[in-house]
Order: structure tokens, then sequence, then C-alpha cells
């Protein structure tokens, strides 16, 4: 039996490549298509008070001792705040810009204007990092954006936000 | 030179390279894709940010929460039931917040799924204290008060860390 077999020129074998590689570029084709690069996105850090602090002011006790893990609190020198367009057409967009400082306050138009202006009012400051944005209610998202990014081209790394103008708490509560 | 003539006929291109490129490519975005889908929403346009820092990919710990005001006609495409049962809970501009996984909730419902995770990751942590990172990921129409209202929601629940995530912008770009 043993002589008969290896007698007998073994079958070849053919390993179908072409489906394979047919399903293998649809799928390729249909990842490419739906593929989303998530690595354009970006981020910022924001930090908040600690729990105690934020226990305290939710069921309005006074503010407990100061928590020695959480950075130091240091006041701005400079506060923006930011109108928005109330109309239908703009709504949500910057009407006009203040910027507040102890020596008075400027209105601006644009952010070319607030850019100008800040750089020079960074240079006055005594907290040269640290500035806060309130922005109005109705102000769109991405207009916040824009201001907070003007202020850390302009030298304010540390940007804050402010709650804006007649927010009430308790509709947080 | 015979021997070249007799591989003449038997001339087939090599696809086993080829194949283990596009099984490989196939891999990668295969796993890119299970990535994106894990954590973000496409319902959200990020605003853009010439200042925003590219992502901490050892960050783990993280809670995402979109936010985005109800537009309906970016939904008109969904289902008529899907459709109906949204705009049964959401009027055209209401807040509107997506976590994947759960239903869109209103800021009432955000408040108290909000309280859940922090209570269960008080109870889950080694040491008591919550170390989750929220990332809040606001379209770019949201209006400011309802972002600062999240904020201070998360703030009062008791998470101290939150991250706002924002598009990355070329610095070269003017103002």
């Amino acid at each position: 039996m043993s002589k008969h077999k290896n007698s007998e020129p073994s079958p070849e074998v053919i390993l179908p490549i072409t489906p394979m590689l047919d399903m293998a570029f649809q799928l390729l084709t249909f990842f490419i298509f739906t593929y989303n690069p998530s690595g354009l996105e970006g981020q910022f850090d924001l930090s908040l008070p600690s729990e105690n602090e934020a226990a305290a002011k939710e069921t309005k006790q006074p503010p407990p001792p100061p928590d020695p893990d959480a950075p130091p609190k240091i006041e701005a020198d400079v506060t923006i705040v930011v109108e928005a367009v109330t109309d239908d057409i703009n709504r949500g967009e910057i009407a006009k810009i203040h910027i507040k400082q102890n020596s008075g306050s400027i209105i601006v138009g644009d952010l070319k204007e607030l850019f100008e202006n800040l750089k020079l009012a960074n240079e006055t400051a005594t907290e040269k990092e640290v500035i806060k944005i309130q922005p109005a209610s109705k102000l769109k998202w991405s207009n916040v954006i824009m201001v907070a990014d003007t202020c850390r081209k302009a030298g304010f790394k540390n940007v804050s936000f402010v709650e804006p103008p007649g927010f009430n708490i308790s509709v947080v509560n | 030179m015979s021997h070249g003539a007799s591989d003449e006929g038997n001339m087939e291109p090599n696809l086993t390279p080829l194949l283990d490129v596009v099984l490989q490519l196939l891999m990668f975005f295969m796993m890119c894709v299970n990535f994106v889908t894990n954590q973000v929403s496409e319902e959200i346009v990020l605003p853009e940010s010439m200042s925003a820092v590219p992502m901490d990919k050892n960050e783990v710990d993280v809670l995402f929460v979109n936010l985005r005001p109800f537009i309906l006609k970016d939904y008109e495409s969904k289902g008529a039931t899907a459709l109906q049962k949204l705009t049964d809970k959401f009027k055209e501009g209401d807040p509107f917040i997506i976590i994947l996984g759960e239903e869109p909730m209103r800021f009432s419902e955000f408040k108290f799924w909000l309280r859940n995770q922090f209570n269960t990751l008080k109870r889950t942590s080694k040491d008591g204290k919550v170390k989750t990172t929220i990332v809040m990921r606001a379209h770019k129409l949201t209006d400011y008060d309802q972002v600062y209202r999240v904020l201070q929601m998360c703030k009062i629940e008791g998470f101290r860390q939150i991250k706002l995530r924002a598009v990355t912008k070329s610095v070269a770009q003017p103002i």
C-alpha cells in the first residue's frame, strides 16, 4: 500500500486568493471612506474647585478652608466682557467686546482690535498670564473659543470663563 | 537561456506581499474606526481653535459629554418613529446632551445621570476619590449659557477635572 501511495504524485492544492483579495479590497474601501481622523481634535484643561467647595455652594454654607492640593487662586487684572448680537439673522455673533482693567474699560469691535489692545494690556498687567472672559448667555460657543484663542495669542495663557450676566445658578441645582 | 524560456509559460504575479499590505491597512482602519465610535459623536461639530493641545492618549479614565442644540433639520433623515420620539422630547434649539450608549438627555436627566456616575465611581474607587476627567465636546453653535450650565453641573456633582474639546487649527492662520 505504502509503495503505491509513494508512487502517486501529490495533489496540487490551489488556494483561491482572488475572492479573498476582492473582499479585502471592498472592506478596505469601506473603512477608508468611513475613516474619521480623531487625531485633529485637541483640548483645553479646565480646573474646577474641590468637592467640598462645590458642596458648600450647593447647600449655601460658608466656603470651607482651601484645599491644599488645589492650585493657588490668582485674581486676574484683565476681564473681557463679550456682548452678543440678538437679532435673528446674526444671533450669537460678537457685537461688542469690553476690555476691563483696573485703569478703566475699553470697547473694541472685533478680534483684531482685541488682540492689539490685549498685547498692550499684557505689558502693564501684574498677572501677565491670567485673564477672565465673561461671554453673553447667547454667544455661540465657537465665538467664545475664538475670543479665548485671541487672549492666549496675546500672552494670557491662563484663560478662565466666568458665568454669563444674569445667569441663574438655581437652574443648575 | 533555456531556463528563461521554460518560465515564460508560467508567469503569475506574486500576490502575497500585496495581500499582506492590504490586510495590514484593513486592520489599521478597523482598529481606528472602533476607537472613534467608542468616544465621539458625529453629531457634534467642534469649534476650531489655534491653542488646543493634542489629546493625551494615556488618559483612559474619562467620561465623554456631547452637547449641542436640537436642530430638527439635522435629524430629518432618521426614521419617522425616531424623529417623533425626539420632537416629543425636544423643541427647536433645546439643549441636547448625547452620551454614547444612552438616549439623548435634557439637563434634568443629565444631572441625574451625572450624579449616578459620580456615586458609582466613588464607590468603586480604591481611595474613595473620583479622578475621572469629563471631556466636554460642545457643538460650535451651542449657546455659552448651556455650556456653562453643564460645567456647573459637573462642578456641583464633584468632578474636578474637565477638558474642553476643539478642532486644532493651524497657527499660521490669521485671527
